[in-house]
């Protein structure tokens, strides 16, 4: 029964999205940062590469800062609108609501990334890619970013208003996949070289970038996969511990 | 979410617990998985490089599992080249990834670091001391290093002083090669007899090498290269292979050498060559070619023939021959099933050859002969003598289809018999320093004779190659040398014969590239015109010069000629610049139009799908709910 | 029969419920009366498993809820004060989707739907955003939404604020029918309402549960009958 809940509560949640319109506004300005940024804060024009990389490579980033727009309403509507006592007083469980919710953004975001794919086939008319290596970089991409809807969900969680939802999921998404911080350690002691090695295990881009340059890993996949069960848990212990 | 109906949340939320503590809880207990997944699962993967360029060929591999040396590989990468040249970055990332696999695959005798560089510190010195070489960047002001180095446990070091993806096909056959150096303790010896080297007793007997570049790979590839002397009546001790390359008039005394290094189960390479135009470059006049090993290659069941050129229209280049875009039949490119599968030419594609002889052979006892490569089956020859006068008539006339294959590189291996009765030498003193005398051979030896010396000739291999950058720059290395490296590792026993990438490179343009082309294609015609136009009134105006300066005085009409070539020139130059001119704006309309499609309309068309998806929906639940109604 | 013994919960750290003990019996309606911050919300939402109360059970049939918590929402409903629907969602997909989560079958679904639509009046909106209805539509349709699975228990918080007098009447008379099998607990402000439908009233004061009676004998506590007075003293105002 615990999967049928999951499954309603995803359906209800991934309705809401195309319901509300905010899908179509983050899809818009996914789109547009994808592609403009693709153009210009990348050298794409003069290194088109074979496996669209500089597109995957600005992901974390973009959607770092997109995801939390899909997130931030997630538990905040339930408490403005009050539904969350309805949503809670039916044979249902927290962890079921919190992962229907989850999968239910992770699905948006999916379709988010597909439509990118006229992106890819677009420049595709003008110079070829590896489709088989490019689509294994779609679905990794999807993988990284079902990490960041799960932290962003967790961050929503915590919070009873859609602003404060939004800064704190952005905050959390662009420290995790912006910053590199297996970097930062090796600046700061760049004798320890297993202290880099581990803190580079950790290390959200460098994870991606393995990912996408070809080097798919159990590591980095195990990586993004323990980072959304985290998220998940956390994110549902936040919901159960405020109703209780 | 519940296990058998208790739900697992519900332990961790005793009202005691608060909720920071166990959001840290589950944190502490998601890094620890992370780290014990990336220490379990370290060099678990799989290799999505179209180019495999993660994974290492089964010569490597067999290498490094025969290899018992503990050997370090240290990549020096200069902290600045991040930021100042993301490709050279880029492919120290993939060079680094590549080591990791080294690492996986070495049972732990491998073991990698990366050392970065900044500038007057110890690892510069660390860098120098192993010989990485530094080189500028493209703005010129700052010196970077990008190289390898390799130290076993003695403290020998060998080093790959620069590494430039140029040569990314050979980056692992780099590395394993100077692996499987270290493994075997010491340098294989390569003796090299040529008359393009100075004689042994001269101070730089390597001197000429500049002229034969492919010394220098060999030398990059860690042969330690020794040059031999024509008149000495035995090979040194230690010479794990000897390579004769355009033998000419060789001494009697060199022949009993070779002979003589056969029988002990010696190893060696003739390049020969009825035609060498690296010899004929200044223009001297043909004169016939004799090798003088001619008795030596007999004795084994192959002849050469000096005097033959072999061409073959099907497998040659094109090439403009007095004014006649023709496929020259003499230089050959030697491709697919004319090339056979043998270790030595595993993995090599395409040969170039020019004016190359050929080989006739007979099978001999205790002797295998293996046909390396050869022409196609319409082949045909010419008499060498006739290049003396080689115009595109002259061609027509001389060279005649034979219809035959043949054969342009011969491996003869196994037990050979000599070709001398007796020794050579009988001075005691010089006999003592020898081997003894064998009439039979004691070991198994190997010839491989190649027809074309011009295989190794620079203008054949390392066309394009910027001879900036050093010892180590041969960048795009062609199938020539690496047919010849490869040959050499055979000879040599090596455990490792040198593998290059067989997979095609993925082949795609830049944008850039793309747009340019489309802009340049727009204004092609016009472009065109205007550059024969241009020719041509040029070279009238040559003629109208040449005119000019045969009589004393000019007359008025020859002058007005020449103004009005001079005006129409200069108005043809100012059309070129206009076409530039607009095919610059055009390729800059492009890029605009590319931008605004896939920053504007793209999305914009996205979102509207999506929204039309949903509004079919919305309609289709609507229905519903009224036939329900109903 | 739904049965709380010395209920105690805790909320932002002040105690809101001070060890309450009563007994809800199938047939009754039930009026939870008392000031603002009495803890009659708090109340109806332990009762509602909506919180966990921190000290003391609650048994509904002689099982605890906390180990029956899902077979208790299958028998419950629970209508807040205020919101309830997601203002997105047409009404159709509003009782679809309650459906879905009360896990009711499709059978079960089209007959309840089609009587609660007829009887709450709700068929003119089925297609409607439930964000475009007027605050009286959308108490019937969160209430319709409850009533979809026919709960043994049914708890409204403040069922008729909004309703217009018509629609009070009528949700009065649909709140009897329904009892005859079924427990109703309802709170409310309105003493009219009280006397008009409540079989019994529970009045809390800072916690407490300050008198367990029926209608007829609140009013006989002080002596000009009037329900409001008899509440006021009660409650000590």
């Amino acid at each position: 029964m615990a999967f049928k809940d999951l499954l309603t509560c995803f359906e209800k949640d991934f309705k809401f999205y195309f319901q509300s319109n905010l899908v179509y506004l983050a899809m818009l300005i996914y789109l547009m940062l994808s592609a403009g940024l693709l153009l210009y804060a990348s050298d794409f024009y003069l290194n088109t590469t074979a496996n669209f990389y500089q597109f995957f490579k600005l992901q974390p980033g973009i959607l770092a800062m997109v995801i939390p727009v899909l997130t931030m309403r997630l538990w905040a509507d339930e408490y403005k609108y009050n539904t969350l006592e309805i949503l809670f007083t039916q044979p249902i469980n927290t962890a079921a609501a919190a992962i229907g919710k989850f999968l239910a953004v992770w699905l948006v975001v999916g379709i988010m990334l597909l439509s990118s794919v006229g992106i890819w086939l677009f420049v595709g008319l003008f110079t070829s890619t590896d489709v088989s290596w490019v689509l294994v970089n779609y679905g990794l991409t999807f993988l990284m970013a079902g990490s960041l809807c799960a932290v962003s969900a967790a961050a929503a969680a915590f919070c009873y208003s859609a602003p404060a939802a939004f800064l704190s999921a952005t905050m959390l998404c662009v420290l995790l996949s912006v910053t590199g911080f297996g970097s930062w350690i090796e600046e700061i002691l760049p004798d320890s070289t297993r202290l880099i090695k581990l803190t580079q295990a950790f290390d959200f881009e460098q994870q991606f970038d393995e990912l996408i340059s070809g080097k798919v890993s159990l590591s980095s996949i195990a990586y993004f996969v323990i980072i959304m069960a985290t998220a998940l848990w956390t994110g549902a212990a936040a919901v159960e511990y405020k109703r209780s | 979410m519940s296990i058998k109906g208790v739900d697992i949340l519900k332990p961790c939320l005793g009202k005691n617990i608060k909720i920071g503590y166990f959001v840290l809880g589950i944190v502490v207990l998601s890094l620890a998985s992370i780290a014990g997944v990336s220490l379990v699962a370290d060099g678990l993967y799989f290799d999505m490089t179209p180019e495999k360029s993660l994974s290492l060929s089964e010569e490597t591999v067999n290498m490094l599992q025969k290899q018992d040396k503990a050997i370090v590989i240290r990549l020096f990468i200069s902290e600045k080249l991040a930021k100042k040249n993301p490709e050279l970055n880029m492919y120290a990332k993939d060079v680094s990834r590549l080591l990791g696999t080294y690492h996986k695959e070495g049972k732990g005798l491998i073991k990698t670091a990366v050392v970065e560089v900044e500038p007057f510190s110890s690892s510069q010195a660390e860098a120098e001391k192993a010989g990485i070489q530094k080189f500028a960047l493209s703005d010129g002001r700052e010196n970077v290093y990008l190289g390898m180095s390799l130290t076993d446990e003695r403290g020998r070091t060998l080093a790959i002083p620069r590494l430039i993806p140029e040569r990314r096909d050979e980056l692992e056959s780099d590395i394993s090669r100077l692996i499987s150096i270290l493994a075997a303790g010491r340098q294989p010896r390569l003796g090299v007899l040529s008359p393009y080297f100075r004689a042994a007793n001269e101070k730089d007997p390597l001197r000429y090498a500049e002229n034969m570049p492919f010394v220098n790979e060999l030398s990059a590839g860690g042969y330690e290269i020794v040059s031999l002397s024509s008149s000495a009546p035995a090979i040194p001790e230690g010479i794990d292979a000897v390579l004769l390359f355009y033998p000419l008039n060789l001494d009697r005394i060199a022949v009993y050498a070779l002979d003589q290094y056969l029988m002990w189960g010696g190893k060696i390479m003739i390049m020969l060559d009825t035609f060498a135009e690296e010899r004929f470059r200044d223009k001297e006049k043909y004169i016939g070619y004799r090798s003088g090993i001619q008795q030596l290659l007999n004795n084994s069941g192959v002849t050469y023939r000096e005097d033959i050129l072999v061409g073959d229209n099907a497998n040659s280049r094109t090439r403009i021959f007095d004014e006649h875009y023709i496929k020259y039949p003499f230089w050959l490119k030697i491709s697919g099933d004319n090339i056979a599968d043998h270790p030595i030419t595993r993995g090599i594609n395409e040969l170039y050859l020019n004016y190359s002889g050929f080989f006739e052979y007979v099978s001999k006892e205790n002797l295998e002969t293996t046909v390396l490569f050869s022409t196609g089956a319409d082949s045909g020859a010419m008499l060498t003598e006739k290049t003396a006068d080689l115009n595109y008539d002259n061609l027509l006339k001389n060279y005649a289809l034979t219809n035959k294959k043949y054969p342009l590189a011969l491996l003869i291996e196994g037990n050979f018999s000599s070709l001398f009765d007796q020794p050579l030498v009988w001075e005691q003193s010089i006999l003592s320093s020898m081997s003894p005398f064998l009439k039979s051979s004691a070991d198994k030896g190997a010839l491989l004779v190649v027809g074309d010396s011009d295989m190794a000739g620079a203008f054949l291999w390392d066309a394009g190659r910027d001879k900036k950058h050093g010892v180590y720059d041969a960048a795009t290395i062609s199938d020539n040398i690496r047919f010849m490296l490869k040959a050499l590792d055979y000879l040599m026993q090596s455990n490792y014969v040198s593998v290059s990438r067989k997979e095609k490179r993925f082949e795609h343009k830049n944008l850039s590239e793309v747009f340019s082309a489309l802009a340049a294609d727009s204004y092609g015609d016009q472009k065109k015109q205007i550059t024969s136009d241009l020719i041509e009134i040029r070279q009238k105006m040559v003629a109208a010069g040449e005119r000019l300066q045969a009589v004393p005085l000019p007359s008025i009409k020859q002058i007005k000629e020449i103004e009005e070539m001079q005006r129409k020139i200069t108005e043809l130059e100012e059309g070129l610049r206009r076409i530039e001119y607009l095919t610059e704006e055009k390729y800059q309309d492009y890029l605009f139009m590319f931008a605004l499609l896939m920053v504007v309309l793209l999305p914009v068309l996205s979102v509207a799908a999506a929204r039309i998806g949903y509004f079919c929906y919305n309609r289709y639940i609507q229905r519903k709910a009224k036939e329900f109604v109903k | 029969m739904l049965v709380a013994k010395n209920i105690v919960k805790f909320l932002g750290g002040k105690i809101i419920l001070q060890g309450l003990n009563f007994c809800l019996k199938k047939g009754e309606i039930i009026a939870l009366l008392g000031p603002n911050g009495a803890g009659k919300t708090t109340l109806m939402r332990c009762l509602a498993c909506f919180y966990t109360p921190d000290g003391g059970e609650i048994t509904w049939n002689g099982k605890n809820l906390s180990s029956e918590r899902n077979a208790f929402f299958k028998v419950l409903a629970y209508v807040p004060e205020t919101g309830g629907l997601y203002p997105d969602m047409s009404v159709y997909e509003y009782m679809e989707f309650m459906a879905k989560i009360k896990h009711l079958k499709p059978q079960q679904f089209v007959d309840n739907l089609l009587y609660l639509l007829k009887t709450l009046d709700l068929e003119s909106v089925i297609n409607q955003p439930c964000k475009t209805l007027s605050k009286g539509y959308k108490k019937r349709v969160v209430l319709a939404g409850a009533l979809l699975s026919r709960p043994k228990i049914l708890i409204l918080d403040e069922p008729t604020e909004g309703l217009d007098p018509q629609q009070k009447l009528g949700l009065r008379s649909f709140l009897k029918q329904y009892s005859h099998d079924s427990i109703v607990l309802i709170s409310t402000h309105i003493m009219e309402e009280v006397e008009a439908s409540a079989d019994r009233v529970l009045v809390m004061k800072d916690g407490r549960l300050v008198c367990d009676t029926t209608p007829e004998e609140l009013k006989k506590i002080v002596p000009d009958n009037n329900i409001e007075s008899s509440f006021c003293t009660i409650i000590g105002g």
